[in-house]
């Protein structure tokens, strides 16, 4: 048997915020921009390590952000899924 | 010792201190954080800014915070609670979410790493600026130690005006030998700016250290999520490697290239041409291979070869064309164009390393390379234009109220290409005013100059009794003869 065995609303809620998480990673992000570049020691030895690293972990941040806003998405999708298909299932019921 | 050779040694120190353009850029005599000059000196030792990295500190710190909470609700909302989670879609779901916890956690610690090493780095940074400015007050006293000394031993000669109307440039005063009293005094400075270039080249070093520290704390992003060449496998962070082509060439060849012109000095062009042939081939056999079926690996084998060959090749042919040498016809050994089409060759290395799947990705970080190759390489012969830092050499300049005229000379800065010793006069800081050169100087000593005669009795710099008038005469200084 597949799918999940939680309730819709709170699978909607860890959705939510999944999508949140992604959000505040997102922030963290672009606050990296900016934290090299322009605004260096003017010593190569400190500020291409420094460039490099928030480069890296900016791609890196990109890709987890876009992991968990998806999964977020998903999860979402599937709750919003659920409390649709039990909606029915009551109307059905009610007829 | 006389003048010229204690000028000499001061030439030969600076260019065997500044073997490559870009350890020149920047030793200007003002200091963008503070606004200080370093008219001692006349360079700042250490020019880095640590007041343009404020608050970087406390805002990693802040963003490593979100990252290690944003760690924590996934690892929450991640963990399988059979009360909550249940079926194969809950086991997909944990399964996917449990592996960003560790991936945020790390990137948080990184973050979180970054902040100290950027504080030892700005404690590097204002400690060296603390010492160079030391350096540098001792610097001036000792400028003006050798205009009185100078002075005191040219006035008995009657030697003040043949030197004041001789020493322009420094060269031109190689030959006369001086006062000993004034070859101390001068030596003494010299001193000081060894010194200098050193706290230079020590803080470099330090900060070098730190910026490897700080290269580390990449280890942990994960594999799929770099980018760029420095996912090459087995070659580990290319991009890094040659960001600064002349650290490849300092750290691996530049010493090989030296036992090889010591051991070879008559063949050392050859063997280096050789390099480059067999590396031109490498690199077009490994273009050959990155379109075919065998494709990347052998490419990237046969460009790494390609590269290193290369890079010998020019490591020893850029040490001969910085000698200037020339063959018997008196043609240069090296031209500049055939230095290019060295670097090219290099390029050639670069670009098969590149090619394939990773083409896209290592055309751009290997064109940088090259112009950060490329750019710091103008040497003696090429045009340079002050101002511009890829061309530009500053110049240690003696500031010497007392030595030099040039300007009234009517000299114009002469040579720009080479890196010299020059003595330059600053009305403004002429003290005593010459009577030789008409000078019409301050008549007391300049404000920052403390005027400490030796005490009667005392011994002067050369261990002699103290002769001169009271109170013209700056604090003694250690006899380092």
């Amino acid at each position: 048997m597949g799918g999940f065995q939680v309730s819709p609303d709170a699978l909607a809620k860890v959705g939510e915020r999944l999508t949140d998480a992604s959000t505040k990673v997102t922030q963290v992000r672009k606050g990296l921009v900016g934290t090299g570049g322009d605004s260096s020691f003017g010593a190569n030895q400190i500020d291409h390590p420094i460039n490099n690293l928030i480069d890296r972990w900016q791609r890196a941040l990109d890709d987890m952000s876009m992991d968990t806003s998806t999964i977020g998405k998903m999860v979402s999708a599937a709750g919003k899924a659920y409390a649709q298909t039990d909606s029915n299932v009551a109307g059905a019921c009610d007829v | 010792m006389d003048a010229a050779s204690v000028i000499q040694r001061a030439v030969d120190f600076a260019l065997r201190q500044f073997p490559s353009m870009d350890d020149m850029v920047g030793l200007t005599g003002v200091d963008v954080s503070d606004g200080h000059y370093y008219k001692g000196l006349g360079f700042n030792p250490v020019g880095a800014n640590p007041k343009a990295m404020n608050g970087l500190e406390e805002r990693t710190a802040q963003q490593a915070q979100t990252l290690s909470d944003v760690a924590s609700l996934i690892k929450l909302l991640g963990d399988p609670d059979p009360s909550t989670w249940e079926g194969e879609g809950a086991k997909a779901f944990v399964d996917r979410v449990k592996v960003l916890p560790p991936e945020y956690a790390d990137a948080a610690a990184a973050l979180r790493a970054l902040g100290p090493l950027v504080t030892e780095a700005r404690q590097a940074i204002t400690a060296g600026k603390t010492r160079a400015k030391e350096l540098d007050d001792q610097a001036w006293q000792a400028r003006t130690r050798i205009m009185h000394e100078v002075a005191e031993a040219a006035k008995p000669k009657g030697l003040l005006d043949t030197v004041v109307s001789t020493v322009v440039p420094v060269a031109s005063i190689i030959g006369i030998a001086l006062d000993p009293g004034v070859a101390r005094a001068v030596h003494h400075f010299v001193d000081l700016l060894e010194q200098g270039v050193k706290l230079h080249f020590s803080t470099k070093v330090q900060l070098d250290h730190i910026g490897q520290r700080i290269s580390k704390l990449d280890d942990k992003v994960p594999e799929q999520k770099k980018s760029g060449v420095a996912s090459i496998p087995g070659v580990g962070s290319l991009t890094d490697l040659l960001a600064d082509g002349s650290d490849l060439l300092d750290a691996g060849m530049n010493p090989l290239a030296k036992w090889m012109i010591d051991r070879f000095p008559a063949e050392a062009h050859w063997i280096a041409q050789e390099m480059g042939d067999v590396s031109t081939i490498l690199g077009m056999v490994g273009l050959f291979a990155d379109g075919t079926i065998v494709g990347l690996p052998v490419g990237l084998v046969l460009g790494a070869g390609s590269v290193l060959l290369s890079g010998g090749q020019i490591a020893i042919d850029q040490r001969i064309y910085r000698t200037g040498a020339v063959d018997a016809t008196g043609k240069p050994v090296l031209t500049q164009d055939e230095m290019a089409q060295e670097y090219g060759e290099f390029a050639l290395g670069l670009v098969t390393m590149g090619t394939g799947k990773f083409a896209g990705k290592a055309f751009g970080p290997a064109g940088e390379v090259l112009n950060e190759f490329i750019g710091p390489t103008v040497d003696k012969g090429d045009e340079v234009r002050p101002g511009d830092p890829k061309t530009y050499r500053p110049k240690i300049i003696l500031v010497d109220p007392t030595l030099d005229y040039a300007e009234d000379k009517g000299w114009t800065g002469g040579d720009e290409k080479v890196p010299e010793l020059r003595v330059r006069r600053d009305p403004a800081l002429c003290y005593p005013p010459d009577s030789g050169s008409g000078s019409t100087g301050p008549t007391t000593p300049p404000p920052n100059v403390v005027p400490l005669p030796p005490a009667t009795g005392q011994p002067n710099i050369d261990g002699n009794p103290y002769t001169g008038p009271p109170g013209g005469y700056p604090q003694p200084l250690a006899n380092t003869a």
